[in-house]
């Protein structure tokens, strides 16, 4: 027979089934020697019922009557013994019957009672090992494994014993988004649950995890998880995105290829009509004496001309000119997640770590955030894309901040291919690029979003390998 | 008729300047210009059977250029049409060519490629014209022929014997020779050979005749 769910819990070690039913039966025939010892006067037929009840417990009715019958036998013995007379030998008889009748009927009473329970626990077990998802109880306060199903256990492989066995390599650490604080309130009560979204990298896989905290069956404290696999609807969203960015980019070069297309057909209308009058005056010339007034005519309209495409060249200049910061306070953190956020297709594809230092008690940074976003996001993209060449294992793209003053200093670095020695200092040169499919505008407009933050962009080689840039950002307006 | 032979060079194009620098140096070249602002304009007041040719923007407000080279061809004109491009309208250019544009220009150009191009359009219009012309003549000649003479002379350009072509008409031999002296003076060559030459110049007039 299985151990019911609630045996696993207490770990309670029963005896095997054989076991049972010969002890009970010693029982019996100790209980009956003390009934004859004591008289019959001082009955301990109710002492039977011990053995009874766990011979019908661990071994079935059918065990539980044949004992029933065997303890009748020897109660009858020890009642002779004892010496107990009846009026007549008939009273013996109905007195055996009754407590026969008795014990069979409570041995049957307890293996319906026995089947119930077995059959709501099997319910119970078979929805837990049915779900999809790992559900695992741990104890809050040591994170022994007190329940894992079997999808836990085919996550890792064996029997888990400590919840950082099966937690290990989640990113952000489960330690801290599960800390009883979370799941407890000031009295030590369970209150609400908190969920949780982790990367195992080591598994490539995601998981959103729910705890709560709950009284287990012996009344401790322990927390309950449901973790549910995530990675395919996480793919796809990735994948969305990134097509989304592709889309986007698309857009925009097709829109620039436009503007560049309707800027060169309305300068060209000028431009030709100059070279027309020109080349008309220059042939009048050439042909002889002619009218001044013809060449005088022809060259003012080719001022006007030459005008009018300087009037084109300055509508252009004004609707592209430079958008000047917009600076307000902003949390560094939270411009950080979201560039983290927006790089994710590329961290995932890259199959890079991302180490992000940024403590969200830094003060704030006095800047204008879409610009510093756009600039931490090039140069996290020129950081994950340097790393293409270096082993999986050992791409690691690092955002690191500290307060320095009244500045906060932003590092980000990388373990990818560095930056070549002959072109370290042209590297902020417009159109450089270490990649094939680069424009080499990115770490352009990093440059200036961070000198118009009258920050200035700081590359260095990391004696590890890769590459660090540091820039500062300030804290109060200038 | 005579100021319809000198020929004209119009153009058409929407932007102002550019128009008005074109006809210049068209005129400093010594060509007679005319210049319309679009090519509903050019339809309202061109006449087809003027000389000349025609610079056409192929992108303009209202009818583009390959519209109008479509209405121009409806409307029975024979003028050499170039196109003018600006940018990127290179396979705009190139569908114009294949519906029988004579040249077209990028802008901007050189002078001296626009005025080549422009005179070479002249002188294959005044070809076609010239050509046209001597067709006309001709055809008033043929017109001249009497029934008979001209199924004489259907007979001598398939270079049938006078004797053939008298049982074939049912006439002797001496009509047959009369009425082809005729018709040789009437359309004024000497020799069989000319008048082959004729009718080849003519077009394809001798089959229009149903040989009988």
């Amino acid at each position: 027979m299985n151990p019911t769910l609630a045996d696993r819990a207490f770990q309670v070690s029963l005896p095997a089934a054989n076991t049972a039913l010969v002890l009970s039966a010693a029982m019996v025939l100790l209980i009956a020697s003390a009934d004859a010892l004591t008289g019959y006067e001082l009955t301990l037929s109710i002492l039977y019922f011990v053995p009874l009840f766990i011979t019908a417990w661990r071994c079935g009715l059918r065990s539980a009557v044949v004992l029933a019958v065997f303890a009748v036998g020897a109660w009858m013995v020890s009642d002779i013994l004892a010496g107990h007379h009846y009026s007549h030998p008939f009273y013996r008889w109905w007195e055996a019957l009754i407590k026969l009748a008795t014990w069979v009927m409570f041995a049957a009473l307890l293996e319906r009672l026995r089947m119930s329970l077995n059959r709501s626990d099997e319910r119970f077990v078979t929805v837990l090992e049915g779900l999809d998802a790992v559900v695992y109880v741990v104890d809050l306060h040591d994170a022994a494994v007190l329940y894992a199903n079997p999808q836990c256990r085919t996550l890792i492989g064996r029997a888990p014993d400590t919840a950082p066995r099966i937690e290990s390599g989640w990113l952000p650490a489960p330690a801290d988004t599960f800390a009883a604080a979370r799941l407890l309130d000031a009295r030590g009560t369970p209150h609400a649950g908190v969920t949780g979204e982790f990367h195992d990298a080591g598994r490539g896989r995601w998981y959103i995890v729910h705890a709560r905290a709950i009284r287990w069956v012996d009344g401790r404290l322990v927390r309950l998880q449901v973790a549910t696999d995530i990675t395919d609807q996480r793919k796809v969203e990735l994948q969305a995105r990134e097509r989304q960015g592709r889309m986007e980019k698309a857009t925009r070069l097709i829109m620039l290829g436009e503007m560049a297309s309707t800027l060169s057909h309305e300068l060209n209308q000028p431009l030709a009509a100059i070279a027309n009058y020109n080349r008309g005056a220059l042939r009048r010339l050439h042909a002889g004496p002619c009218e001044p007034r013809e060449i005088i005519d022809a060259l003012e309209k080719c001022a006007s001309q030459a005008e009018r495409a300087g009037r084109i060249v300055h509508r252009v200049r004004d609707l592209v000119r430079k958008r000047q910061p917009q600076r307000h306070a902003c949390g560094l953190r939270d411009m950080v997640d979201h560039v983290a956020t927006t790089l994710e297709p590329d961290i995932a594809r890259g199959e890079v770590r991302v180490d992000i230092d940024v403590s969200s008690d830094l003060p704030a940074v006095y800047v204008d955030s879409v610009l510093i976003e756009q600039a931490l996001l090039n140069l996290c993209r020129n950081a994950v894309e340097s790393m293409h060449e270096t082993p999986p294992g050992q791409r690691v793209l690092r955002i690191s901040a500290s307060a320095a003053g009244d500045c906060v200093e932003i590092q980000i670095a990388d373990t990818g291919c560095g930056i070549p020695d002959a072109v370290a200092d042209n590297r902020h040169e417009l159109f450089f690029t270490t990649r094939e499919e680069g424009t080499g505008i990115g770490l352009h407009i990093s440059r200036s979003v961070l000198e118009a933050h009258h920050s200035r962009l700081v590359a260095a080689h990391r004696p590890e390998g890769g590459s660090v840039f540091s820039f500062a950002l300030p804290c109060h307006a200038p | 008729m005579t100021h319809r032979d000198s020929p004209v060079v119009c153009v058409v194009d929407d932007d102002d300047a550019f128009r008005d620098s074109l006809v210049w140096l068209l005129q400093t070249a010594g060509y007679t210009a005319a210049a319309f602002p679009s090519a509903e304009a050019l339809l309202a007041h061109a006449d087809p059977h003027q000389a000349g040719c025609m610079l056409l923007d192929i992108r303009m407000p209202g009818l583009t250029g390959l519209e109008l080279q479509s209405e121009l061809a409806r409307r029975g004109y024979t003028t050499p049409l170039v196109f003018i491009t600006g940018h990127g309208d290179v396979p705009m250019a190139v569908s114009a060519m294949q519906k029988g544009a004579f040249h077209f220009l990028e802008k901007p150009f050189n002078d001296n490629v626009l005025l080549g191009v422009v005179s070479r359009a002249l002188a294959a219009d005044r070809r076609r014209r010239e050509a046209q012309a001597r067709k006309a003549a001709i055809a008033e000649r043929l017109e001249r022929l009497t029934p008979r003479e001209r199924e004489v002379m259907n007979c001598v350009v398939a270079g049938k014997l006078n004797k053939v072509t008298a049982d074939e008409l049912g006439v002797s031999i001496k009509t047959v020779e009369a009425h082809r002296s005729q018709l040789m003076k009437k359309l004024g060559v000497d020799s069989t050979a000319q008048l082959v030459r004729l009718l080849l110049e003519a077009g394809d007039e001798p089959d229009r005749t149903p040989v009988r």
